[in-house]
């Protein structure tokens, strides 16, 4: 009796039990929408790095009633009337979110190459090299800074790009093709806006072109995901090859002029070398203050010091060093450090579960797109749900991560100023639930990104502004959670983050989209 | 024939893995119980990053204490029903990490004999087990090497076959296959995880086959043992270089576990077990020193025997 009971609750338990093991969706599934604006003006927009909308010409299309035209009407109208499973696949996956799909991208290949290097056997550590990128260790090394300035360089260089295919969409006013022949087959929302160039096309060749120059070795995958995306614009029935071919010349020249910036911003001497941090440790150890030393075993040399003198995109290097550099941090010793400190313990011995979740939630460490990557996962479903047209969509993106990208310059100008040791460097006692970030504690470089993205998302959705300030408030107390960070550390590097955004929301006002 | 196993020695294997059954085919009789504690130690300095074994200086040796209390409920003379409910700490010897603490998966095992039959100069036995096992406590799944768990909830079928001498001498063949479900969450809304991106806090984790070939003498009084185990999780990946472990880890291993248990009467009371092994070889796991000390105590509860 008993025994059939217990076996009678096993096999329900069994039974619901299959259910609890199911494939876990990779990527978030977004829906296709009609373009909630079509911007006709936005070739007049201010661009960003480009001079001027015009800067890479686009020829003239070819005549809707040419017969040059009309052939490729007729390719369109067999390539977009019976498609395969895998062609509607690409087609649902790309859909109207090109843009978000590239971000995710770039999130996806900024958690596959944020891994540090394993120490050699004399424990000294390897570092990336750009010129052999497929050596261990594999360049590039993807930590935060890499990370926000790939984020900004995708989202800045395809507002520009589509700043450009805006113009010569209305410039030359080739509209979609089913316009001109109305048996092809469309697959997606047929949106209200001249198809020549593809703004697709733009996107994806920009994005392509820019990522492979900062991730080498996954050129291949890369090409492949630009053409799926191309493709899918074809299959769906709503660009003509010209389209595409104007859009993907026109993406690729202006990825080129984004990456002889890149080439000069400065992020090749990010992680400086032997003599580097010898002479800043030298240099340091001369102010006679309590120092920041790297608690890893063997010990690891200081992670991007150069990075505050990389170029900024809304502020200059002088404002760097200037306006945004904090004052100093409470002296070590004082009783003021000391609550600071004895409250990090207080975590290490006491955290809750629910702070220790937060502080899990917040780590975005190795392995994952990094903080500023999830700020860009945060703002996504914002974009996806308004409506977004491609243009407005990396609009958001470009200053997002052009804020988040100038607060972590200046993170990192005022950590490598100070050089201010970690709570575990003070007191041993202190156990963390999350690996310590191998370089100066003050200020948090978490809370710079996240109160810098919690502003510009906030000055772009406002009904959610609070939202996403309490998110970086929490953001930035999961690093005090976590036992890595001091309290003011945090707070400190939210007024930071937030201050340097305002200046990226200003040059948004500006630009002409508002 | 009336012998009690000291079950809790089965944990040896969770140290590394997860909540195991009883392994055995010695049933406490109809109306009796048998509770217990078992203590146990597991502790390595070199683990294996895929198929490669490394030292970390970020955790040095990463040790392990677990105190399990279990109640094994004699049903009928050839059905058992088991629960048992570890507390479990770990530890590293170096870095910065902070050791874990807490209760991890209560099991619930039921364990049936089909089969009991004289064969030339022994005996045959037949059975198998049933378990589920949970989560009790939100520990840190994402938190490897010092996660006090898996963090899935297990179904496993154990099927077992001794063949038993009248002389005492036996060998035993035990199978078992451990069904996982996914991790419910491991507290953030995005991992990376073999070479893919996944938007989720839920983590798919392959199953587990585990087997184990077992000689040994046991009589009224004693027990005495060595096994081979061998632990294979079905897929899964790698440790990235130098990272630290992630739940989806296609960890295998094999251990040789040495085992004596000692009865102070024949007919229930108190008995001991001592328990040691070390794990031969391993992937994406700790090469484990391991032991163990269970004290348990049988005594009648209801009807007559």
């Amino acid at each position: 009796m008993h025994i059939r009971i217990i076996l009678l609750a096993f096999v329900c338990g069994i039974l619901s039990f299959i259910s609890c093991k199911e494939d876990v969706t990779p990527v978030p599934e977004y829906e296709s929408f009609t373009y909630s604006t079509e911007d006709a003006d936005a070739g007049t927009w201010k661009t960003i790095h480009l001079q001027s909308a015009t800067q890479v010409a686009v020829p003239a299309p070819s005549d809707p009633a040419s017969a040059e035209y009309l052939a490729e009407l007729s390719a369109l109208k067999a390539m977009s009337a019976n498609l395969t499973a895998g062609q509607q696949e690409q087609i649902g996956y790309w859909s109207t979110n090109g843009v978000v799909r590239w971000n995710e991208i770039a999130r996806e290949l900024v958690a596959k190459y944020f891994i540090f290097p394993m120490p050699n056997p004399d424990g000294t550590y390897p570092l990336p090299n750009g010129t052999k990128p497929d050596q261990y260790p594999l360049f590039p090394l993807s930590t935060p800074p890499y990370a926000v300035r790939a984020y900004a360089y995708l989202g800045a260089g395809t507002y520009d790009a589509l700043v450009a295919a805006w113009h010569y969409k209305y410039q030359y006013d080739r509209k979609a093709p089913s316009t001109y022949d109305v048996t092809i087959s469309t697959h997606l929302p047929v949106q209200n806006i001249p198809a020549y160039p593809s703004e697709d096309a733009v996107v994806a060749a920009f994005s392509r072109t820019l990522l492979t120059f900062l991730f080498p070795n996954e050129a291949a995958y890369l090409r492949q995901q630009a053409e799926a995306h191309t493709n899918s614009r074809m299959w769906a029935g709503l660009n003509v090859q010209s389209d595409i071919a104007a859009g993907d010349s026109l993406g690729r020249a202006i990825a080129d002029l984004f990456i002889v910036r890149a080439k000069g911003d400065k992020m090749g001497a990010t992680l400086g070398n032997q003599a580097v941090w010898d002479s800043i440790t030298t240099a340091q150890t001369a102010t006679g203050n309590p120092l920041w030393k790297s608690m890893e075993t063997p010990a690891r040399p200081m992670l991007a010091p150069n990075f505050g003198h990389v170029k900024p995109w809304t502020i200059t290097s002088a404002e760097v060093y200037g306006t945004y550099r904090l004052p100093p941090p409470p002296a070590v010793g004082t009783s003021e450090f000391q609550t600071a400190l004895d409250e990090v313990l207080h975590y290490s011995k006491n955290a809750s579960k629910t702070e220790q979740h937060i502080a899990f939630r917040w780590d975005d460490g190795t392995s994952t797109y990094s903080p500023p990557g999830h700020w860009n996962y945060i703002a996504s479903p914002y974009i996806h749900k308004a409506h977004l047209n491609p243009l407005r969509a990396t609009r958001i993106f470009a200053y997002l991560n052009m804020a988040m990208q100038d607060a972590s310059i200046c993170v990192w100008d005022s950590k490598y100023y100070y050089f201010y040791p970690r709570p575990t460097n003070v007191n041993p006692d202190i156990k963390t639930i999350l690996p310590i970030p191998n370089f100066p504690s003050y200020p948090s470089g978490h809370s710079g990104f996240s109160a810098a993205g919690a502003t510009v998302l906030g000055h772009f959705f406002p009904a959610d502004a609070g939202y996403f300030a309490s998110q970086a408030r929490e953001a930035a107390l999961s690093r005090l959670y976590g036992c890595i960070h001091y309290r003011f550390d945090c707070e400190d590097g939210l007024t930071l983050g937030e201050n340097v955004a305002k200046k990226a929301v200003e040059l948004a006002r500006g630009d002409g989209g508002e | 024939m009336i012998r009690i196993y000291p079950f809790v020695a089965a944990l040896l294997l969770s140290v590394s893995l997860h909540s195991q059954l009883p392994t055995d085919l010695q049933f406490v009789p109809k109306g009796s119980i048998c509770a217990g504690l078992n203590y146990s130690y597991n502790a390595w300095s070199k683990y294996w990053e895929g198929e490669t074994l490394r030292e970390n200086g970020n955790v040095g040796t990463v040790s392990r204490q677990q105190v399990t209390a279990g109640v094994m409920v004699g049903v009928l003379d050839r059905f058992n029903v088991i629960v048992m409910l570890p507390y479990a700490s770990t530890k590293a010897s170096q870095g910065t990490l902070n050791g874990q603490a807490g209760l991890q998966d209560i099991s619930l095992n039921l364990k049936g004999k089909y089969l009991e039959r004289k064969a030339g100069p022994g005996k045959l036995l037949v059975g198998g087990s049933l378990g589920f096992s949970t989560p009790v406590s939100k520990y840190l799944v994402d938190f490897a090497p010092l996660n006090l768990g898996a963090g899935t909830t297990n179904l496993s079928y154990r099927q077992m076959l001794n063949y038993q001498l009248d002389k005492g001498f036996f060998t035993s063949l035990r199978a078992n296959y451990t069904y996982r479900s996914n991790i419910p969450s491991i507290h953030r809304d995005f991992y990376f995880d073999q070479n893919q991106a996944h938007y989720s806090n839920e983590v798919k984790v392959d199953d587990v086959l585990d087997w184990t070939a077992a000689l040994g003498f046991s009589n009224k009084r004693i027990l005495a043992e060595v096994s081979y185990n061998s632990v294979n999780t079905l897929g899964g990946s790698d440790i990235r270089t130098w990272e630290p472990g992630f739940p989806t880890n296609n960890m295998d291993f094999s251990t040789v576990i040495g085992r004596f248990d000692y009865y102070f009467s024949e007919s229930g009371g108190l008995n001991l077990s001592l328990a040691g092994g070390y794990t031969l070889a391993g992937r994406n796991t700790g090469q484990s020193l391991f032991g163990s000390l269970s004290v348990n105590y049988q005594f009648p509860v209801w009807g007559s025997k």
